[in-house]
């Protein structure tokens, strides 16, 4: 009797020690992320058959209980994508916005209503040369100004490719190692159930890691091993999986360069051109392709483009009214054809955008009058402050116009991808709070339990010690 | 419900971060006096405040123009006012020479008309700011060319001819300008003409009225041979009906001078009714700029007193989110 005394309190012992390890744990990783708490699950161990009747015969705690919910994880991978596709959307608009400069008193739209201005101020004031400079100045202005805003936001898609390809190469890097993880855990299924669930806990945090790139969807197969498809395409399959590689393509006809993302096999071939649904990768190819695009044909909003077409109105529109005017110092009754910008007759772009140095060098050339050897003759500049309010001088628009619908989109899109983060940000913490609720550790219920297997673990060291003087009772009978 | 370590954190956070966010617009809104620091802000107020800010400029480059143009006008004004004295003048020399009951040293009175002429003459080639006044958009000294017979390069210059049995003086008047119109933007969308031209002046040419003059002297100072009329002999009859039509010319010219000098104030008075609306104008776009963009600031500093309780009582909470543990009651 006395000796499984000793063994229903040495089960004792060692399942309360195993809860204090369990519990332990569950305190020690309380603030890591993806961890779900777990519980020793205990269970009677089988009875005996003794002296006519059935006695216990302890406990055992060999059985590892996971909260985790895949329901939760699912939401909330679907939460992280949408989350990330906003922090994706506001981070390249925001740099959009510091490269407009906008609001301020000095942008784009201040610029070209003060060139316009000054050929206003110089129609009124044909033979002054402070007004003539004051026109060569203000158009210089702008001219900087496009120029800041085309190499602003061709930097900017520069830096979004580069960030294109981190992000590739770190969705290859999460598939590679969540492969590795289905391996160790098909391996060893069935044999080391917590390190199994372990495993899973930090597979699933590479998932919710994988989520920031694309929509994500997840299936279980037999063995532990679990499928990953970007948006419905395979990126792992139990221990394999298949790259992702960018590839950028040139169209002949436009020079448009466009990104796209496409799968490989083990070799590197491109094997299918993939959309990631969602994320940060879709949104920075979006920004990439469309937004920072100047050669953009695909119809979508594109500042970079926008903005060229602007300047590309403004250099011709102000070219056709001075290539029929004459400078100060002209004779005769033929035009110099002296284009106020240039490169003429080829389509300028905010790029390229220059004042003609022929004017720049000597402001006397600004071709302000219609006819030779008249300085009060302003024909040519009123036709060009007149383009201030022509309200088909481009999309039906005045340029003051088209500059603040194009202010109007970027500001929109900043807003929305703002909002949008703002409450995919709600949503998201409220996912992850909800299945916290489940799989979460409560430092106050760790330490309830800590204090209950503690004192189960005293309890049992008294039975243990009990049975000992009991036996030694018995050993001493015969002195 | 359970509530997990790391929700009461995050929760925690997520509003902290809101808060000290909300604190930091307030003060951004403050310190700068300016409501919107993003185009995501309040997008239509920010691309409103720019749209009013440039009509602001443009009206400011048309207050330019109409100030500039009003010195132009009025100079005008006062040119052709002293014009119109002269012809005046010389219509009272007629009147004078016209009289036959008394003898008069005709050509001592030539030659105070011939000096209203070159009065005329120079007040013609009176410029503003370096811009002649009358010469059409030929505005500037080198627009005006000098050739043979002229001498100089502005726009009306008398020349002495040889004399002929029609003009014993020799005398003619040479216009080197032209009859074109100097308009200029005194609003977005109307212009005004700034200038008065030769033609409307003078006449046909630029110049029939001061030939009319010549004309006058002409007969004045000389008798039907050609020769200068001596002193105290009175004009022949033809003589007379002659200088009478002058006269009437000189008469008529002088009427349509005052006309254009009234059309001239009539200018003024369009500018100066102008720049008093484009002045209220601007004043109204400054307060519509305004609301748009500055910041109220009784607004503002309410709204951060109220977020900074808001972050105090945050951080309290925090520190007791610290404290309210069962480890911290365990021995």
């Amino acid at each position: 009797m006395s000796f499984s005394t000793l063994q229903i309190g040495k089960s004792a012992l060692l399942a309360q020690r195993y809860g204090l390890e369990v519990v332990s744990n569950n305190i020690s990783n309380a603030n890591t992320e993806g961890y779900s708490r777990k519980r020793a699950d205990m269970t009677t161990a089988n009875s005996k058959y003794e002296a006519g009747n059935f006695v216990g015969t302890g406990v055992i705690a060999d059985q590892l209980k996971s909260f985790r919910e895949e329901f939760f994880d699912k939401e909330i991978r679907n939460s992280i994508t949408r989350n990330a596709g906003y922090e994706a959307d506001q981070e390249i608009l925001t740099r959009i916005e510091g490269v407009l400069g906008e609001p301020s008193e000095t942008g784009l739209n201040n610029l070209i209503s003060d060139f316009f201005i000054s050929w206003d101020e110089l129609s009124s004031n044909p033979d002054k040369s402070a007004y003539r400079q004051k026109v060569v100045s203000s158009a210089r202005s702008m001219t900087d100004k496009f120029h800041q805003l085309a190499e602003g936001f061709e930097e900017a898609r520069i830096d979004v490719l580069s960030k294109l390809k981190d992000n590739v190469s770190e969705v290859n890097n999460l598939a590679q190692r969540i492969a590795d993880i289905n391996s160790r855990i098909a391996d060893n299924h069935s044999s080391a159930i917590e390190g199994d669930l372990n495993m899973a806990d930090e597979r699933e945090v590479l998932i919710e890691k994988l989520a920031e790139y694309g929509k994500m969807n997840v299936s279980q197969n037999d063995d532990g091993t679990v499928n990953v498809y970007m948006n419905g395409v395979n990126l792992v399959t139990g221990k394999s999986l298949n790259e992702l590689k960018l590839v950028e393509t040139t169209n002949g006809t436009t020079n448009e360069r466009t990104i796209g993302l496409y799968t490989t096999d083990k070799q590197g071939n491109v094997i299918n051109k993939i959309n990631p649904g969602a994320g940060k990768i879709e949104a920075q190819m979006k920004h990439y392709n469309e937004t920072l695009d100047k050669d953009d044909t695909s119809g979508n909003f594109s500042i970079a483009k926008s903005i060229n077409e602007l300047a590309k109105e403004i250099a011709a529109n102000v070219n056709m009214a001075s290539v029929a005017g004459f400078g100060l110092n002209d004779t005769g009754a033929i035009p110099p054809g002296r284009s106020f910008f240039v490169p003429y007759p080829t389509d300028a772009d905010a790029l390229s955008i220059q004042v003609n140095a022929v004017i720049l060098n000597d402001t006397d050339n600004i071709p302000l009058s219609s006819v030779a050897g008249e300085s009060g003759n302003n024909q040519i500049g009123l036709q060009i402050a007149a383009l201030a309010d022509d309200i088909n001088f481009i999309n039906n628009r005045t340029p003051g116009e088209y500059y603040a619908d194009l202010l109007s989109k970027a500001g929109n899109m900043l807003s929305d991808s703002q909002t949008g983060l703002k409450n995919s940000t709600m949503v998201l913490d409220q996912m992850k709070n909800q299945r916290d609720t489940i799989i979460g550790v409560n430092l106050d219920e760790e330490a309830v339990n800590l204090i209950k297997f503690q004192r189960s673990f005293e309890a049992a060291s008294r039975v243990v010690n009990m049975a000992d003087e009991v036996l030694g009772t018995i050993v001493n009978l015969g002195r | 419900m359970r509530v997990s370590t790391n929700s009461i954190y995050r929760d925690y956070q997520r509003n902290l971060n809101d808060s000290q966010f909300k604190v930091n617009k307030e003060n951004l809104r403050i310190s700068s006096g300016k409501k919107n620091h993003s185009i995501a802000e309040n997008t239509a107020d920010v691309v409103d405040a720019d749209l009013f800010r440039n009509k602001i400029s443009r009206n400011e480059s048309f207050l330019n123009n109409i100030g500039s143009n009003l010195d132009r006008l009025q100079q005008t004004d006062t040119t052709l006012r002293e014009i119109s004295d002269k012809m005046q003048e010389i219509r009272d020399y007629v009147v004078d020479v016209s009289k036959t009951s008394t003898g008069y040293n005709h050509f001592a009175i030539a030659q105070s008309i011939k000096g209203a002429l070159e009065d005329i003459v120079t007040l013609a080639n009176s410029d503003n700011n370096g811009a002649y006044l009358f010469s059409g958009n030929m505005t500037s000294p080198k627009d005006i060319k000098n050739a043979n017979p002229t001498l100089n390069n502005l726009p009306f210059e008398i020349i002495q001819g040889t004399a002929t049995p029609t003009n014993p003086s020799g005398l003619s008047i040479v216009y080197k300008g032209n009859n074109e119109d100097i308009n200029v933007n005194i609003t977005d969308k109307s212009q005004e003409r700034v200038n008065t031209k030769a033609e409307e002046i003078f006449g046909a040419g630029g110049t029939e009225a001061l030939q009319k003059i010549i004309d006058i002297y002409n007969v004045v100072a000389f008798d039907q041979s050609g020769a200068q009329r001596p002193a105290r002999t009175l004009l022949n009859s033809d003589e007379l009906a002659e200088l009478n039509t002058l006269q009437k010319d000189i008469a008529d010219k002088y009427d349509e001078m005052n006309i254009l000098a009234a059309v001239n104030g009539s200018k003024i008075n369009r500018l100066e009714s102008t720049r008093n609306f484009l002045l209220d104008e601007n004043l109204r776009l400054d307060e519509y700029r305004s609301i748009k963009e500055d910041t109220d600031i009784a607004e503002s500093a309410m709204n951060l007193k109220k977020e900074e309780n808001i972050l105090q009582f945050a951080l309290q909470v925090g520190s007791r989110i610290n404290q309210l543990n069962l480890f911290q009651f365990l021995s």
